[in-house]
């Protein structure tokens, strides 16, 4: 009798702890494969769609972070409109050799290799049938940001007409009890002070603040004068697209890039910027955004 | 044989003898939101505004209220309180009404270290490390209250410095199950993680050789409930006059407490094994207001009547 | 002795109900529960 009772104890726990037990060894071994995994385990296949071709390409950049940047800063000395042309993996071809002189030649061949890999890819982009509506508003392709109409914390009206205004546009959920979202405010606007010369523009969504919690707000714009905050903080009806978007967000900070068109690009970044690495994985993010603007 | 373990367990209190299921019952209430581990999202529900019993972390997918020792800190690290009135209110009539009862019976951290300890393996004695039981009350102190309210930023923001720098269940049940289904938190694990990711395994592999070794010597609120647990209305109750000072009781209980002597000591979390230890029947559970240590036996007067 | 301790518990019970009345009141609830439905990174160790 007693046996059996703990018998079943066991399998109970078993069942209980399978799944976060199991997770545990997973996790560790995600993190560090996911980029390999990611480019190595469905390169063959080219039934991919646009985004995770780009995922791809941006999972190579990611590999040589420190050489890609340098070629960014040198890119809108170098590059002159007529050397763009339509394959990104071109215009970063040219911008490396533009910038030869800054590299050893190990580096320059390692560059050249990603921008060859990138060339490729975007060739594979270019055929896919679906391409065209990445150019386009598109709806359809579930990356797009939905569109709001909402407020900032003045009561100005602001809606998704800003995505078209800017070449990127920073999206950062925060509310105003999360630690990390508080400190890093000042680093944002540090943010949005460097990309508004570039054409972007940080756009805070403080989630306590949907339908105009009146309290809320007001502790938030305490927040953001207390932390030197000056873009804008905007809310919006919880029950609008967009309103469902941000309740769906579950972990905070979470910060989103988003190109001319309204679109997403890359994945969500978790974590506050105030970390250099969460903040060179948002530039990197944006430095390709505003490439790919100027290409246009 | 067989027999006289059936009478045996008869005279068990009814809680004692299904304390297992009680707790597996207890963690599954306290998580109940199971579809949330599967699309890695919080429950936003108004159970949230109130604190559960146990150590269980509000960043896990299922949980249906809040964590008490995450509460206070999410309180008294706030930019407009240095204090939480609230939860310490809700922690005195949780450890007044039930006291360490709650660690036996309703922990689910508890529950999930217990179940460790099934694991075969030598089983060590924890007599020796009592000393180590004060550490816990020196996390409460520092970690839950003094810290998150002296540690501030200009806008009066404290970080949860128990929940970010040592609670393993936060771990367990936020960080692992919201990472699995969530890439986005996967690429933001860092050195953070991997350091509570080693103390949830050294409590894991602890508790293969010890009995709780969490609850004995780290859980803060484990500790605030200890405070109280002499003025608990749940109580132990020793009959002097079945007792035959065989030492069976304190031999039987894993969290090294006299039960003889100090029915109600601050270690007791109610698990009953001294009750079924006993040779005599002399240990019981007795609840209400007042010193019952020397109070008559509801359940073993009935009995009598009956026969 | 029996009086005694019934006096404290009658009296913490007491305490902690105003305390938790208290709390209430000045909004702490709000607090708790903005926290708790939302997973903020670093406060869980994910980082």
């Amino acid at each position: 009798m007693k046996m059996k009772k703990n018998l079943m104890m066991m399998l109970a726990a078993c069942l209980a702890l399978s799944v976060p037990l199991s997770g545990c060894g997973s996790t560790v071994k995600d993190t560090s494969s996911s980029v390999s995994s990611e480019v190595s385990g469905e390169a063959e296949t080219s039934g991919k769609s646009s985004q995770e071709l780009l995922d791809e390409e941006n999972a190579i950049m990611a590999k040589n972070n420190d050489l890609w940047e340098k070629v960014f800063a040198s890119m809108s000395k170098n590059v002159t409109e007529d050397t763009l042309s339509s394959n990104y993996g071109d215009v970063l071809m040219a911008a490396v050799d533009g910038a030869k002189d800054q590299f050893t030649d190990a580096e320059y061949e390692t560059l050249k290799s990603d921008a060859e890999q990138i060339r490729k890819i975007e060739e594979e982009i270019a055929a896919l049938p679906t391409d065209s509506s990445e150019e386009q508003t598109s709806d359809a392709s579930g990356t797009a940001f939905p569109q709001f109409e909402g407020k900032d914390l003045d009561g100005n009206k602001v809606d998704s007409s800003v995505f078209a205004e800017n070449a990127v546009t920073v999206v950062n959920f925060w509310f105003n009890e999360c630690k990390p979202c508080v400190e890093e405010l000042s680093e944002m606007n540090a943010l949005n002070d460097r990309i508004k010369e570039q054409g972007g523009e940080v756009l805070g969504v403080n989630v306590g603040a949907l339908d105009g919690d009146e309290q809320n707000i007001a502790t938030a714009k305490q927040i953001l004068e207390t932390k030197g905050a000056k873009y804008r903080n905007i809310y919006f009806d919880s029950d609008s697209d967009a309103g469902k978007f941000a309740l769906g967000v579950t972990a905070f900070p979470t910060t989103y890039v988003i190109d001319r068109n309204g679109n997403i690009v890359g994945e969500a970044l978790m974590g506050g910027i105030d970390n250099d690495e969460n903040l060179s994985t948002l530039q990197n993010t944006i430095d390709e955004v505003l490439a790919k603007d100027a290409q246009k | 044989m067989a027999k006289n373990k059936q009478i045996n367990k008869k005279n068990v209190h009814i809680l004692a003898r299904f304390r297992g299921w009680i707790q597996a019952a207890a963690a599954l209430l306290t998580n109940m939101h199971l579809p949330n581990f599967l699309n890695g999202s919080l429950n936003r529900g108004k159970g949230k505004y109130a604190c559960v019993p146990g150590l269980n972390c509000y960043s896990c997918p299922g949980a249906a209220g809040s964590c008490p020792i995450g509460a206070f800190q999410a309180v008294v690290g706030s930019s407009k309180f240095k204090f939480s009135y609230y939860v310490t209110g809700i922690l005195i009539l949780l450890g007044v009404l039930l006291g360490r009862f709650i660690c036996g019976f309703l922990c689910p951290f508890g529950w999930f270290q217990e179940l460790l300890h099934k694991i075969p393996s030598p089983k060590l004695s924890t007599q020796k490390l009592k000393p180590l039981r004060y550490l816990k009350y020196g996390i409460l102190l520092v970690m839950v209250i003094l810290l998150p309210m002296v540690v501030v930023n200009e806008l009066g923001m404290g970080d949860p410095f128990f929940c970010k720098y040592l609670c393993p269940q936060g771990v367990l049940e936020g960080a692992i199950p919201l990472s699995i289904t969530n890439e986005g938190i996967r690429t933001a694990l860092g050195t953070l993680f991997s350091w509570k990711a080693f103390v949830l395994l050294a409590v894991i592999l602890g508790s293969v050789f010890f009995y709780r070794p969490f609850c004995k010597w780290l859980c803060p609120l484990g500790a605030f409930y200890a405070l109280l647990n002499r003025v608990s209305l749940f109580q132990m109750k020793v009959d002097k006059d079945k007792c035959v000072s065989c030492g069976a009781c304190a031999k039987a209980c894993k969290m090294d407490v006299d039960v003889t002597r100090q029915p109600n000591h601050a270690e007791c979390i109610r698990c009953g094994m001294c009750m079924k230890s006993c040779p005599t029947h002399a240990i019981c559970y007795q609840y209400g207001f007042g010193d019952l240590s020397k109070a008559k036996e509801i359940s073993t007067e009935k009995k009598e009547l009956k026969k | 002795m029996v009086f005694k301790k019934a006096a404290v518990q009658v009296l913490l019970l007491l305490a902690g109900i105003a305390m938790l009345i208290f709390g209430i009141w000045r909004e702490e609830a709000q607090t708790v529960f903005s926290k708790a439905i939302r997973l903020c990174m670093e406060c869980v160790g994910i980082g």
